[in-house]
């Protein structure tokens, strides 16, 4: 088994064989190819990425519909959750429907809303709440609260409310399941929010992505890629961060 | 009433995960008396016997499906349980979980009193701790904390030092011990281990499985200061052997009084 700093040794060696590869046959040996572009090809994109296709405001666009609507679905979710009693048949019913959406690719219904409402921000917004809130549900669904069932009963013998019970120990014992569970899935989103984009051929790196490919403009797909990635990169990061100050007991 | 619990009669079935009800307690009828001076009584019952449903009920977390439970008027509804496991908030500290479930309730404990209660306990120094930090013994002590706040007379334990080393054990022994006294606590604690009960209880009923009913009591007159000299002395081998006797001609079972 290879410890930590070897193994960033070995990946620090493995990006520097490939720069070095990619320069050599890309700069000097198949200039000009149409497979892949040479790093000063995709530099220059870059520039056409920010000029020509707008990358930052589309960057906001995608970026504003993953982010915000996470917030938007866990403040809801955990605004609703307390209440949603378990013992009631109507809300037992209603919450078998989500699981019907488990089966079917998310980017199918994003398809029919993209046919109904066409251009709106806010569909796309409603498309991101949609599938975090299938992610949420799943963790609540897979969530043992036999693990808990101890603190509960203790709770509840201080004469605290049902809806205290799963506000103040049962969603705080989710809370840091549904947040590693976004952060496992957090590309997941990106994916297919940005193929919701491409559908819908309105705002964000989906658009570009689509524009890029009508224009046959490898460079930008690639440097797209790479600056997507790197974003990524820093979300995934950041969202541990938080997962650690926050749910710190985890 | 001049009884702490009377119990009659008391039956509780369960579903099972196959659909099928299984009873768990089945008529059981069971009298504690109110020591003036606080007491701690015993439980003592093999696993799986349903002391948990029991301490469950009397606590009102669980209902019963027919029954009587009546209790002394000094007992308030407020019927704190310390269950087997941990039952403290990880994200909390120490004093925050202490107070947090008071706090809630719009209720509120001086400073005075919650420091003298966390001393009580051996919580001092500890108060800005995570439970993540501290050991087991710890963490039933702010249970323990958690309860005395609510200045209810009875508290009810169930098995919760059943993981614990001797010493720790020991430690949380002479704690309940003095906490008792001191605040006339009215205490029922269930348990598997003879020895336990022995030096810390005043009354011990013994409660058979399947089905569940109390088939034996004994008052506990002897007042053991210290475990190891306990173990040693005749009385408890006597009340010990008297004990293992019960259980071998009523259930066919043997218990262990555990000393590890």
């Amino acid at each position: 088994m290879l410890d930590k700093p070897d193994k960033r040794k070995i990946n620090f060696y493995l990006i520097i064989i490939f720069l070095f590869f990619w320069i050599i046959l890309t700069e000097l040996l198949f200039n000009g190819n149409s497979i892949f572009p040479s790093p000063s090809l995709i530099i220059l994109s870059l520039q056409d990425l920010f000029s020509s296709y707008d990358f930052l405001l589309n960057l906001i666009s995608s970026v504003s519909a993953i982010y915000i609507s996470i917030f938007i679905t866990i403040l809801i979710i955990k605004i609703k959750y307390p209440f949603i009693n378990n013992n009631s048949r109507i809300i037992n019913y209603l919450m078998q429907i989500p699981k019907f959406f488990f089966i079917v690719p998310e980017i199918l219904i994003g398809t029919l809303l993209i046919y109904w409402f066409r251009d709106s921000y806010f569909i796309k917004l409603f498309y991101a709440v949609f599938i975090i809130s299938i992610f949420i549900y799943q963790t609540i669904l897979k969530y043992d609260l036999s693990k808990i069932a101890d603190k509960i009963d203790a709770v509840k013998s201080l004469s605290v409310t049902e809806e205290m019970v799963r506000k103040k120990i049962t969603w705080k014992f989710m809370e840091p399941e549904i947040f590693k569970n976004l952060i496992d899935n957090h590309v997941y989103l990106w994916s297919t929010v940005i193929a919701f984009e491409f559908i819908q051929n309105s705002d964000g790196i989906g658009f570009i992505l689509r524009s890029s490919l009508e224009f046959n403009d490898l460079a930008v797909i690639i440097s797209l890629i790479i600056l997507i990635a790197i974003i990524v990169y820093a979300a995934e990061k950041l969202l541990k961060f938080i997962n650690d100050k926050y749910f710190f007991w985890n | 009433m001049t009884d702490l619990i009377v119990i009659k009669d008391l039956t509780k079935t369960f579903n099972q995960q196959n659909g099928v009800r299984k009873t768990i307690l089945k008529n059981l009828s069971l009298t504690i008396p109110f020591y003036e001076n606080g007491n701690i009584t015993s439980i003592i019952a093999p696993s799986g016997a349903g002391k948990s449903t029991l301490l469950k009920i009397i606590s009102g977390i669980e209902k019963y499906d027919s029954g009587n439970l009546d209790f002394h008027n000094s007992v308030l509804k407020i019927k704190p349980f310390i269950p087997q496991s941990n039952s403290i908030l990880p994200w909390l500290s120490v004093k925050e979980n202490i107070t947090h479930w008071l706090k809630l309730k719009n209720e509120k404990v001086s400073d005075d009193k919650l420091n003298q209660i966390i001393g009580d306990v051996g919580l001092t120094n500890y108060e800005n701790y995570y439970p993540q930090n501290i050991n087991s013994g710890f963490q039933f002590r702010i249970a323990f904390a958690r309860a005395l706040v609510f200045t209810s007379k009875i508290i009810l334990i169930d098995s919760a030092f059943n993981n614990f080393d001797l010493d720790t054990r020991n430690e949380i022994y002479t704690m309940l011990k003095f906490v008792v006294d001191k605040y006339r606590l009215q205490i029922i604690l269930t348990t598997t281990n003879i020895m336990e009960a022995i030096y810390l209880s005043g009354k011990i009923y013994l409660m058979s499985k399947n089905p569940a009913e109390i088939f034996f009591e004994l008052k506990n007159e002897n007042k053991f200061n210290e475990l190891q000299t306990m173990v040693t002395s005749e009385s408890f081998k006597f009340i010990s052997q008297q004990i293992q006797t019960e259980f071998q001609t009523h259930s066919g079972i043997t218990l262990i009084h555990y000393l590890d």
